[in-house]
C-alpha cells in the first residue's frame, strides 16, 4: 500500500514539474494575445525548432542541452524580433484569419524543414543530468532533469508574472490589454511593447525547448501537439489571465502524469483533454477568468 | 502654445473636420463647444496623434506634432483625458496614475506629482488600492484627470469631463479645473456643458458640422445670440 501512495505521489510531483514548463509555454501565448490579440499556431513548432537546434548543437559540437540555452534563448529572442517585424506586425490590421493562415503556413514550413534536415526518427538529446536521481526523504525520488526543468521553468514563469504585476513594463502590458487606445494616449509605445513581448514569447520557447530535450522525444510533427497544450493552458486559465495560465500548466502536467500512471497509452494521453473539457463545462471562462 | 493650423481630418473619404484653426495661448483655458458629431473628439484625436490629418498641421510652441506618434506627443507635453474616462478598469487607482506619469519628464517627479493630484482629489489617496472599474463615475473622472496631470503636461486636453455626472460632481470637477487654471496650466476643454465651460474659459470656439463657425472670448460667446439659442436654450 505504501508503495502505491509513493508511486502516485511521485507521479504528482513529476506532473507538477512538467506543469511548470507547460505554464511557461502557455504564458508566451497569453502575453502575446494580451498585447496584440494574435494567436500563433506555430508556437509549439518554434519550441520544437529550439529542441532540434539543441540536437544539432549536440551533434556538431557535443554541446550539452543546458549549455545550448545560452545560444537558443538569445537566438530565439532575435528570431522573435525578426518574425514580428517582417511577418506578424503586418497582420495586426488585417482580418484575424490572416494570422491563422500565416502561422499555419509556418507550421508546414518548420515541420517539413525539420523532416528534410533531421529525418523522421524519434530523437532525444541526453544531458549531463540524465542519470542523476535526487531522492527526497525515503518516499520518492525525482530525476535531476525534471528537477532542473521545474526550478528554471517555475522561477521564470513566476518571475514573468511578477514582472507583469509589479513593474512599469508589466503595467504597460496590462494597459494595452485593457484599453489599447487609452494606453497610447498615456504615452505607452504600443508598437514597441508588442514587438518586445512577441520576442520574449519566442525566447521562452528557446528556454523551454532545451530543458525538455532529454525528457520528451522529438519528431518533426510534434510541434502542433505542444501548441495544443499551450492553447489549453491559455484557455483553461481564463483567456488573457497570466496567473491562470501558469496554474493551468500545473493542472495539465499533473493530469497528464496521473493519466499515464493509471490508464496509460491512448486513454492516459486523453486525460488532460478530458479534464479540460470538464473544466470548461463547469467554469466556461476558465479557472481565473471573469465575465 | 498649442496651435492647430488648418487641419482637415476624418476616418473615411469624407472629412469630419475641415480647415480647423485654433490657438491655445500659454496658461489659457480654451473651450471648444459644439453638438454631438460636430468633430470635437476627432480634433482631439488629431492633436494626440491617434489619427493623422489629411491636411494642416499641429504645433506645440515651435515643435510640429503632426507627424509624431502618440507616445512622442505625450513626451512633448500634450496629454489627453479622453471622453468616457477610459481608465484601465482592472488596475487600481495608483497603477492608473503611475501609467499617466511614465513619460520622460514626469518619470523623475513621480512622488511630488502623486502628492499634488492627491491634494487636488483626496479620494485618490483613500481609494488608492481600489480597482478603477469599481469606482463611481465621478470618482473615475477624477482619476482620469489626475492620470492626465501625472504626465506633467504643458497642455491638457479634456474631452467631455462632465459627461454623465451628477450636478454636484460636475461642480467638484469644474472647481478643480479652475484651481488648475489658477496654477497656470494650459487647458483645451471640450464640453457640452457650454455655460460652465465658457465661464472658466478665456476663449471659446464653436464647432458645427466640422467647421469653426464662431470664436471669441468666453464672455462674448456667452452673450452671443447664436450661442444662446443653439447651446444655452435661452
Amino acid at each position: 500500500m505504501k508503495m502505491d501512495v509513493s508511486v502516485a505521489l511521485g507521479a504528482v510531483i513529476q506532473g507538477v514539474m512538467m506543469g511548470a514548463i507547460y505554464g511557461l509555454i502557455g504564458l508566451g501565448i497569453t502575453m502575446v494575445f494580451a498585447v496584440t490579440g494574435m494567436l500563433n499556431f506555430a508556437h509549439g513548432d518554434f519550441m520544437s525548432l529550439a529542441m532540434y537546434l539543441c540536437l544539432a548543437l549536440h551533434t556538431a559540437f557535443n554541446l550539452d542541452p543546458y549549455l545550448s540555452l545560452f545560444v537558443t534563448v538569445p537566438a530565439f529572442f532575435v528570431l522573435g524580433l525578426l518574425l514580428y517585424h517582417f511577418f506578424f506586425r503586418r497582420t495586426l490590421k488585417a482580418e484575424i484569419l490572416m494570422v491563422v493562415q500565416l502561422t499555419l503556413g509556418m507550421v508546414f514550413i518548420i515541420e517539413n524543414g525539420v523532416l528534410m534536415v533531421f529525418g523522421p526518427d524519434y530523437r532525444s538529446v541526453p544531458n549531463f543530468l540524465l542519470t542523476t536521481v535526487v531522492s527526497m526523504g525515503d518516499m520518492f525520488a525525482v530525476r535531476g532533469t525534471y528537477l532542473v526543468t521545474f526550478l528554471v521553468g517555475g522561477a521564470v514563469g513566476f518571475g514573468l508574472y511578477w514582472l507583469i504585476e509589479s513593474t512599469d513594463l508589466g503595467r504597460q502590458i496590462r494597459a494595452i490589454a485593457q484599453d489599447r487606445e487609452a494606453a497610447q494616449l498615456m504615452g505607452v509605445n504600443v508598437a514597441r511593447v508588442q514587438m518586445l513581448i512577441f520576442a520574449i514569447g519566442i525566447a521562452l520557447l528557446g528556454l523551454a525547448g532545451p530543458l525538455l530535450t532529454s525528457i520528451l522525444t522529438m519528431e518533426p510533427y510534434f510541434g502542433l501537439h505542444l501548441t495544443l497544450f499551450a492553447f489549453i493552458t491559455f484557455v483553461m486559465g481564463g483567456v488573457g489571465n497570466f496567473l491562470g495560465t501558469l496554474i493551468a500548466g500545473y493542472i495539465l502536467g499533473v493530469t497528464e502524469s496521473m493519466g499515464m500512471l493509471y490508464l496509460g497509452g491512448y486513454y492516459g494521453a486523453a486525460v488532460p483533454y478530458a479534464i479540460f473539457v470538464l473544466l470548461l463545462i463547469f467554469r466556461p471562462h476558465g479557472i481565473l477568468g471573469t465575465k | 502654445m498649442l496651435s492647430v493650423d488648418h487641419v482637415t481630418a476624418g476616418y473615411g473619404v469624407v472629412p469630419v473636420i475641415r480647415e480647423i484653426f485654433l490657438e491655445v495661448g500659454e496658461g489659457e483655458t480654451v473651450a471648444l463647444i459644439g453638438g454631438n458629431g460636430a468633430g470635437k473628439s476627432t480634433l482631439l484625436k488629431v492633436i494626440s496623434g491617434l489619427i493623422k490629418p489629411k491636411g494642416g498641421r499641429v504645433f506645440l510652441e515651435r515643435t510640429e506634432l503632426t507627424a509624431l506618434a502618440p507616445h512622442q506627443i505625450v513626451d512633448k507635453g500634450v496629454i489627453q483625458v479622453p471622453e468616457g474616462r477610459r481608465l484601465f478598469p482592472r488596475m487600481n487607482v495608483r497603477e492608473n496614475l503611475l501609467l499617466g506619469g511614465r513619460n520622460v519628464r514626469a518619470r523623475q517627479n513621480i512622488a511630488p506629482l502623486l502628492e499634488r493630484v492627491q491634494i487636488l482629489f483626496p479620494i485618490l489617496k483613500t481609494k488608492e488600492k481600489q480597482e478603477a472599474g469599481t469606482l463611481s463615475g465621478g470618482e473615475q473622472q477624477m482619476v482620469a484627470i489626475a492620470r492626465g496631470l501625472m504626465a506633467m503636461p504643458k497642455v491638457i486636453l479634456l474631452d467631455e469631463p462632465s459627461l454623465g455626472l451628477s450636478p454636484l460632481i460636475v461642480g467638484v470637477i469644474f472647481a478643480a479645473l479652475s484651481q488648475l487654471k489658477q496654477q497656470g496650466l494650459t487647458i483645451l476643454l471640450v464640453e457640452q456643458n457650454v455655460r460652465l465651460s465658457l465661464k472658466i474659459a478665456e476663449k471659446g470656439y464653436v464647432l458645427e458640422n466640422g467647421r469653426i463657425v464662431l470664436s471669441g472670448s468666453g464672455k462674448s460667446l456667452l452673450e452671443n445670440g447664436q450661442v444662446k439659442a443653439s447651446y444655452l436654450g435661452i
